[in-house]
């Protein structure tokens, strides 16, 4: 992992919302409001991030059904983004029990599609068979019933 | 709507036996009077092999020669390839084609750009709804790969609603293009009735597209259909020259092959349309026995899928009146040269399959031509050598006039002057009146102010037949180097095609001093010992003495932009940009690239590394680098987030790192922390 100088909790979130374009002060103190456990004192940066990477992979996971937490983690992201998000719903979608059929139908809409899915063919690799110098065999080669 | 045309089989052989018939009856003529005319006192070795290499290349150019004049007639008479059903355009299709664009470390905002403009001529048609777009990436470099997922990322915001741009990158590229297209068909290809492919510089009109698919449905039988590109968007001198070359005799030579290939054509890679089915169940390319060069994946693979698609029944067809179809010329000889090495070597791999079983012989026929497209320059090359060595050896050892059997008159040397500058005005002929009958053709059917005028046609045409003269024996020897190199089993690796740039004085030394100094040699020893034969051998060394200046000089685009302003070379494609070209200039002014490239475009882009990340799962696992260089990698980024320290990431660091979204995701983090 990248080293990350020492920070507090609250530095780490803002700077994490940030990067979903979340940068109203109330929606840190929103955020812990509902997950109280992000300010926990045995939590190291990196455990902050884990977790909150859990909740945004989580919140997608409801919209987007299965997947990796990667994968989950980048379509929440990039629907998100680019729904402006943070102006049309705050950090709300982010807390616990959050339903608003908009914001679903929004989001499921802008999912990001890289390709189809799946549809397996086999493609049979071909030979090629090379002529054996046949006429000079069949004059001068021994024949299979010699 | 074009006319369907009928033919029966009996004519399609009848056609085969015109042209083959008129190159064989052509080829036993020159040879008989090479014969005649060959010096009486040469070695009899040496006037066993010359004899083999003339008739070889007059096969060759007589094929040439009588497929263009066939080719002519054709397209004089206005008369479509037949035998093959066409539909009415606004036929709505019940099909689904994707249209496959395979890159590989290519500009990717020019590579968009096209893709985009071709999608909003194929919604003009009204049927844009029919096809996707794939674009398959073998990228190995990292920051051309962050590149292609920006610009992908823009350009499926742009792109027409009723497409859906799709992009994937191989981590690993086997098997090259053909891999490429092979791991679409097994991963997407049954979504597909037929597919698109494409090469990073090719255009295609929506109306031509749209005819292609249009042409499959309607002909269940066909398995490919190739629209000969063209090639525009040229501006250095050398591409423009060959741009114009190729406007001016390509229709020809195009209508000339599709005369009598009718049904069992060729592929050329790319601007064709192509079943899926078809190429599924026929095209799986096995590994070539043996070492490389010859052994190991098939490199030119578009030959041997026509090949394979052939032998499993389907038709493939060469269609030059579908027109709209383009690309782009190399820009410089050194670019042209280093292509002719790829496909050199992709054509002699062929020399194996050629002799397979069950092939159908017009196939065996697209082998050979290719195969004869690079080995007749050593041919030419060592026919040359051998006459000089001949008449050196007249120089030194004078003919004996009284050998030991007593005779009452004295073995007069015969050489037959007249007869040898007979074949010679001959060749030369049957290799450029060819020209002149594209020259028809294309003042018949283009406007005078489209073409720079008719003197402006014919001054060009004269330019561009000295041009090719100065720039033949060049390629000669580079090819016949090439077909060495490959013999002696030298592979040619996978280079990115340069798509634009000059050629520097140093570049052109180091390329060109080999050529220039058997120029030089050549001239001298011509004119010390064999004087007489010193103006005939001049348009060959021309070339090579000056070949380090030509190269630099027709490399430069100021020339060719001069050129353009002087209506030399003009084609109407450059009076008036066909309109899908003009879309894709426009596209590529508004896709916008980041400050910065590669994995620090992304870790200063939130947005943009989720793009990346999302893409992670559909392009597979991370290639296995070893410890060291992930920890290498990491360390780097380290010391640039927290040290401002540039990092120097080696490709496999820079990959790595791209393989690992917890780590970019915290580095941006870092970077959000800082700011």
């Amino acid at each position: 992992m990248v080293k990350i100088v020492v920070r507090t909790a609250e530095e780490i979130i803002r700077a994490y919302l940030k990067g979903m374009g979340l940068t109203k002060g109330d929606c840190l103190s929103a955020l812990l409001a509902g997950y109280p456990k992000l300010q926990d004192e045995k939590n190291s940066g990196h455990g902050v991030i884990d977790m909150l990477d859990d909740i945004v992979a989580k919140a997608a996971k409801q919209l987007f059904g299965a997947s990796s937490q990667t994968q989950l983690i980048a379509l929440y992201k990039i629907a998100y983004l680019e729904l402006n998000g943070a102006k049309k719903w705050g950090v709300a979608p982010l807390l616990p029990n959050y339903h608003n059929a908009e914001y679903e139908a929004e989001m499921r809409q802008k999912l990001l599609i890289q390709a189809p899915k799946y549809h397996f063919s086999d493609m049979p690799v071909q030979e090629f068979v090379a002529y054996k110098p046949s006429l000079i065999h069949k004059i001068f080669g021994k024949k299979d019933n010699d | 709507m074009i006319k369907t045309r009928p033919i029966s089989l009996n004519e399609i052989a009848r056609r085969r036996v015109y042209v083959f018939g008129l190159m064989g009856i052509t080829t036993i003529l020159l040879g008989l009077k090479w014969i005649s005319a060959m010096p009486t006192e040469a070695n009899c070795l040496a006037k066993v092999v010359m004899t083999a290499l003339f008739l070889l290349t007059s096969a060759w150019i007589s094929l040439f020669f009588f497929s263009s004049l066939f080719g002519f007639w054709e397209l004089f008479r206005k008369r479509n390839v037949p035998g093959i059903e066409w539909m009415d355009p606004k036929t709505e299709l019940s099909t689904k084609t994707a249209i496959l664009m395979p890159v590989y470390n290519e500009n990717p905002s020019s590579v968009f750009a096209n893709l985009l403009a071709m999608a909003k001529s194929l919604v003009q048609t009204g049927q844009a709804k029919h096809y996707d777009i794939f674009v398959l990436s073998d990228t190995t470099n990292p920051k051309a790969w962050v590149l292609e997922e920006e610009m992908w990322n823009q350009a499926r915001q742009l792109m027409p609603q009723e497409i859906n741009l799709y992009y994937r990158r191989r981590p690993k590229n086997v098997a090259r293009k053909s891999g490429n297209i092979e791991d679409f068909c097994h991963k997407w290809g049954a979504l597909y009735d037929f597919m698109v492919v494409l090469d990073a510089d090719s255009l295609l009109n929506g109306s031509t597209v749209l005819a292609m698919s249009q042409l499959m449905e309607a002909n269940p039988d066909t398995g490919i259909i190739q629209a000969p590109p063209m090639c525009i968007k040229s501006s250095s001198l050398f591409s423009r020259i060959q741009q114009f070359a190729g406007r001016v005799y390509g229709p020809i030579v195009a209508a000339g092959l599709a005369y009598w290939q009718i049904n069992d054509s060729n592929y050329w890679g790319h601007n064709a349309i192509i079943r899926v089915k078809a190429f599924i169940e026929c095209c799986g390319l096995p590994i070539l026995t043996g070492r490389k060069p010859f052994g190991g994946h098939i490199l030119s693979h578009d030959f041997v899928e026509a090949a394979l698609i052939r032998r499993g029944g389907w038709k493939a067809w060469l269609l030059p009146e579908l027109g709209g179809s383009y690309e782009e010329c190399p820009p410089t000889m050194i670019d042209f040269a280093v292509r002719d090495r790829r496909w050199c070597q992709g054509n002699m791999q062929h020399l194996k399959i050629l002799i397979s079983k069950h092939l159908h012989p017009v196939s065996r026929i697209h082998f050979t031509i290719g195969v004869m497209s690079y080995l007749s320059s050593p041919l030419w090359l060592s026919f040359l050598v051998l006459g000089m060595l001949v008449a050196l050896g007249h120089e030194y050892f004078p003919p004996e006039y009284f050998q030991k059997e007593q005779t009452l008159f004295p073995i007069w040397p015969i050489f037959d002057e007249i007869g040898t500058i007979a074949l010679f005005i001959t060749s030369m002929f049957m290799l450029i009146f060819p020209k002149f009958l594209g020259v028809i053709i294309y003042i018949k059917n283009n406007k005078s102010s489209q073409i720079g005028g008719v003197f402006g046609t014919l001054k060009s045409l004269i330019a561009e037949i000295l041009f090719s003269a100065l720039v033949a024996p060049i390629m000669m020897v580079f090819q016949s180097k090439f077909v060495w190199e490959i013999f002696t089993g030298q592979d040619a690796g996978w280079n990115t095609q340069n798509r634009g740039g000059s050629t520097s004085w140093a570049e052109a030394y180091h390329r060109h001093i080999n050529h220039t100094l058997l120029g030089i040699i050549t001239s001298v020893v011509v004119w010390l010992y064999i004087n007489p034969l010193f103006y005939w051998i001049l348009p060959v060394t021309l070339g090579l003495m000056f070949s380090i200046p030509i190269s630099v000089f027709s490399s430069k685009e100021k020339v060719g932009l001069w050129a353009k302003k002087h209506k030399w070379f003009v084609i109407p494609e450059e009076v008036k940009l066909p309109e899908v070209a003009k879309q894709a200039d426009d596209y590529s002014k508004q896709l916008s690239q980041s400050k910065y490239l590669g994995v620090l475009a992304l870790v200063h882009d939130a947005y943009l590394l989720e793009v990346h990340n999302a893409m992670l799962e559909i392009n597979g696992p991370m290639p296995d680098f070893g410890k060291e260089v992930v920890e290498n990698a990491k360390i780097k980024l380290d010391n640039y987030l927290n040290y401002q320290k540039q990092p120097d990431f080696s490709r496999e660091e820079e990959i790595s790192l791209l393989y690992q979204p917890e780590v970019m995701r915290e580095a941006n983090l870092a970077l959000e922390l800082e700011a």
